[in-house]
């Protein structure tokens, strides 16, 4: 059956009819009507120009308030979070100064209906863009293999992505207006000091940096302030002279109070907390640049303005009812959102605008239960409006309360494919045991991106960097370490160092070293592509704002891109480690154990797609397979694991300790499978990878859940950030009386195994195939690709067949 | 003669690059034992390569739901 929303309210229905998705599909904006916005980009060309020559932060700060002081800003119906990223509800903002590919590729597209001025602008800022400025400490062939997307994925100085979690609570406790205070305070000591007596220049000098840095939190906290009296101003204005329905009206009167408030001074109850966290969100991830995710422990940071509001009735009186539709207009906010990612990334995010994911549950600092009345009102308006983002990551303690799993199992049964659920107690001990942060503040941690654990609240979170991106693709990775490291299947170049032909390869070890090479060689080219660009973000595109509201920054003076307090590198390995994992282990049985094909013989089938081979094609299908708890396939996968974890040890970025790796995929199983030739799985040139992590190959997981359960136990996760699985549930078993029981009992097992992560699809084979045939009546169909969720019918073709392709569990079984 | 840059069957480039896309002309059904229907086979060109004969006028974000 199809699923059905349930807007609390009729202004959230009416909000959800008329909300303007950016989801994308195959790289593509699915709704006609959306297009690019040109106020930023002219905006901030025109600072840029009038500016060149002072210091960058001083140029980034007046950039920020030429924008927040000039664009068009507009509040619609029915809203009660006001705020958008550009000129109109339909469009999405552009950033010429990131990425000049990036600009060009949307310059030239049907979005762009200003394409002389932006080609324009394009040019003007093309010497300035941190990709020209990277581009030079890269050889040609090292540019080519990266802009080939195939073992590695292409830079964060070409694509433009990055991931941030702000320090919300520096701006919902203190208010911009004490912080500019503070750090005027801080620039008058710092020139007081400078006249001290006698002239020391070696305690002196440094000053000067930190006197700039701080010059220009405060114009950018001003003009926020600023942007936010200006929405104050609007709705006033449109309460006084334009409206009639006199509930609009004193609801437009109370958010011109509300915008007044925030983010100059701290939040007084929810709706303040709100609207500051919105503007923050705005400012931080789409304003001042582009940064993806929404990560933030939601229910811990609005508890206190929700206890105020909601219970104790002393502030911004609401009931809970209030409240979940105030969630559920969120929800409508954040779809609404247009995010600006580069071409890559809107194809990895299929189906999806982009990787929005908040975090719940786990527990409070002093570790007792994180939960609170607070997640359940977000749970509950995430099972009402069904939307797909923000998705929601939620921690599984084992102390958590039943009630709130209740409420967790309602979305995951409604099809949701959300929460996805990270095993909490592991999580936390891993940011303490890998990056030295204290026990209280690692039980913060929310999710930076799809599944990534990070810390929260005022100083040393993750702010503008690239984690998220540059990641390594495994199964083309072992295509070319047996071919001499040469890609002959799609772009016809040496993507990595010369190991030899496959057919040549007389052991298992040859293999496994050939694979080990080229693995090294991808890691390191990606590690060092995301350092340069942070060199080049914090030479050239500091991030005043972001800086102004973390206390750290504050405090030395420093812009946010080159301060890392907390360490916590992670590191993408995308989708195809079950191929690989799956691929060895035939080879290792078929060729070197049972002798029974040569290497030469498969390799000549592996170029030649299995054409004519059909029966050797079906014993590498059929050879022992992850996902079965067979021990033979299982070892290969802890040994694949292992090595994983070794090679990015070896290394040390920028934040001065080595990158975790983080196995999974969201769409990039889709989009590598054309660029990946047959395997020795028994795959097809152009078939799907595997979806990410530790998911088995779709159709290879045979002995049910539990069998799938204790394959995955046998990988040491706590070596890695993070290892997905991906599981498709039985929607009669789910929906039956005893469901949640039997979800609970999976759990409990999930958790006693020590596995990292588990998320669901629970929906039937018969309601895939009938959506794909009339798709009209499955518009709130949503489903888990991998790290996110997608309406069903918006995927294309190709990609649902992966969904439906999933094995289906029976829990009962 | 027309080249890859008008062909329906190429999707931009992964970066934006704007002198690269990515062909997904070639499809193969696929063999009953594999869960899923169709592969397809990959291929990076230069936009401004002679088109081959599968050419087709026209512009892949157009009908991108069938391509990818």
């Amino acid at each position: 059956m199809p699923t059905v929303a349930t807007p609390s309210t009729e202004r959230t229905a009416r909000l959800k009819n008329r909300c303007r998705f950016k989801h994308v599909a195959g790289g593509e904006y699915v709704h006609a009507g959306v297009k690019a916005g040109v106020e930023r980009a002219r905006l901030i060309t025109e600072s840029h120009k009038k500016n060149i020559g002072n210091p960058n932060c001083i140029i980034r700060a007046r950039g920020l308030a030429n924008i927040l002081d000039n664009i068009t800003i507009h509040i619609q119906d029915d809203e009660l979070i006001v705020g958008a990223n550009t000129e109109h509800p339909d469009y999405f903002p552009m950033y010429p100064e990131l990425s000049y590919f990036a600009t060009v590729d949307m310059v030239e597209s049907h979005y762009c209906d200003h394409q002389e001025e932006m080609r324009e602008i394009s040019e003007y800022w093309r010497p300035y863009t941190i990709q020209t400025k990277a581009e030079k400490y890269f050889t040609p062939e090292e540019l080519g293999i990266m802009y080939s997307a195939t073992i590695v994925q292409p830079p964060m100085f070409v694509t433009a992505f990055s991931s941030i979690v702000p320090t919300y609570e520096a701006v919902l406790e203190d208010g911009l207006i004490k912080r500019i205070e503070d750090v005027e305070q801080k620039i008058a000591d710092a020139n007081a000091s400078l006249r001290e007596s006698p002239w020391n220049a070696q305690d002196k000098l440094g000053l000067l940096d930190k006197i700039d840095q701080w010059e220009a939190m405060v114009i950018a906290m001003k003009a926020v302030v600023g942007w936010a009296q200006r929405h104050a101003r609007l709705a006033k204005i449109m309460a006084e002279n334009f409206l009639a329905d006199p509930k609009r009206k004193e609801e437009l009167l109370e958010i011109s109070d509300i915008c007044r408030n925030v983010p100059a001074y701290p939040a007084r109850g929810l709706k303040d907390a709100m609207q500051s966290k919105w503007f923050t969100y705005l400012l931080c991830h789409s304003v001042e640049r582009y940064s993806s995710g929404y990560g933030q422990k939601e229910d811990k940071m609005l508890w206190p303005y929700y206890k105020k509001s909601v219970l104790d009735q002393t502030d911004q009186v609401m009931t809970y009812a209030d409240a979940v539709e105030l969630f559920e207009c969120e929800r409508l906010k954040v779809s609404e959102h247009g995010s600006t990612k580069g071409r890559q990334l809107r194809e990895f995010f299929a189906g999806s605008n982009d990787l929005f994911i908040l975090t719940l549950g786990g527990t409070n600092a002093d570790g007792t239960d994180g939960s609170n009345e607070c997640t359940n009102a977000i749970l509950e308006a995430a099972a009402n409006i069904v939307t797909t983002e923000p998705s929601i990551g939620f921690r599984w303690n084992e102390n958590g309360n039943v009630e709130t799993k209740k409420k967790v199992f309602e979305c995951i049964k409604k099809g949701f494919g959300f929460p996805s659920i990270k095993n909490d107690e592991m999580n936390t001990q891993q940011l303490v045991k890998y990056f030295n942060v204290p026990l209280d503040v690692a039980r913060d941690w929310a999710l930076v991106l799809c599944m990534s654990p990070g810390i929260t609240g005022r100083r040393g979170t993750q702010k503008t960097r690239s984690e998220g991106g540059s990641d390594v693709y495994p199964a083309k990775v072992m295509e070319i370490a047996l071919t001499n490291g040469f890609d002959e299947f799609f772009s016809n170049v040496q993507l990595g160092p010369e190991t030899g032909d496959g057919a040549n390869f007389k052991s298992f070890d040859e293999v496994w070293n050939a694979v080990k090479a080229q693995i090294r060689s991808a890691i390191e080219l990606s590690l060092r592509s995301k350092d340069v660009g942070r060199i080049m973000e914090l030479t050239h595109l500091c991030c005043p704002f972001i800086s102004a509201i973390d206390d750290g920054c504050v405090e030395k003076g420093m812009d946010a891109n080159a301060l890392a307090e907390v360490a916590n590198p992670w590191h993408n390995i995308i989708g195809g480690s079950v191929v690989v994992i799956d691929s060895m282990t035939a080879i290792k049985k078929l060729v070197f154990e049972d002798k029974k094909y040569t290497m030469a013989e498969l390799m000549d089938a592996l170029r030649n797609n299995w054409e004519g081979k059909e029966e050797m094609r079906l014993d590498f299908w059929n050879a022992p397979k992850f996902g079965n708890d067979d021990p033979y396939a299982d070892e290969l996968a802890t040994k694949y694991y292992d090595l994983i974890a070794d090679e990015w040890k070896r290394n040390t970025t920028y934040s001065g300790t080595y990158p975790l790796p983080l196995a999974q995929s969201v769409a990039g199983y889709i989009v590598n499978g054309p660029k990946t030739a047959a395997t020795a799985n028994g795959r097809h040139a152009g078939e799907a990878l595997d979806d990410g992590g530790s998911s088995p190959y779709m159709g290879c997981d045979k002995n049910g859940p539990t069998a799938v359960l204790k394959s995955v136990s046998k990988i040491d996760a706590s070596k890695h950030k993070g290892v997905l699985l991906n599981q498709r549930l039985s929607t009669v078993l789910m929906n039956s009386d005893a469901g949640f029981d039997l979800w609970h009992a999976y759990m409990k097992t999930w958790h006693s195994l020590g596995i990292d992560h588990v998320q669901f699809n629970v929906i039937s084979q018969e309601d895939m195939k009938a959506a794909q045939i009339e798709p009209e009546k499955y518009t709130d169909t949503l489903v888990r690709i991998a790290g996110y969720s997608a309406k069903f019918i918006d995927l294309a073709r190709y990609s649902q067949d992966t969904i439906i392709a999933r094995t289906e569990q029976d829990m009962a079984g | 003669m027309p080249t890859c840059k008008e062909c329906k069957f190429v999707t931009p480039s992964p970066t934006g690059d704007p002198s690269t896309g990515v062909c997904l002309v070639e499809r193969m059904q696929l063999a009953d034992s594999q869960q899923t229907n169709t592969a397809i086979r990959g291929k990076m060109v230069k936009k401004s390569d002679e088109a081959c004969p599968k050419f087709e006028a026209g512009e892949s974000w157009k009908d991108i739901k069938n391509l990818l």
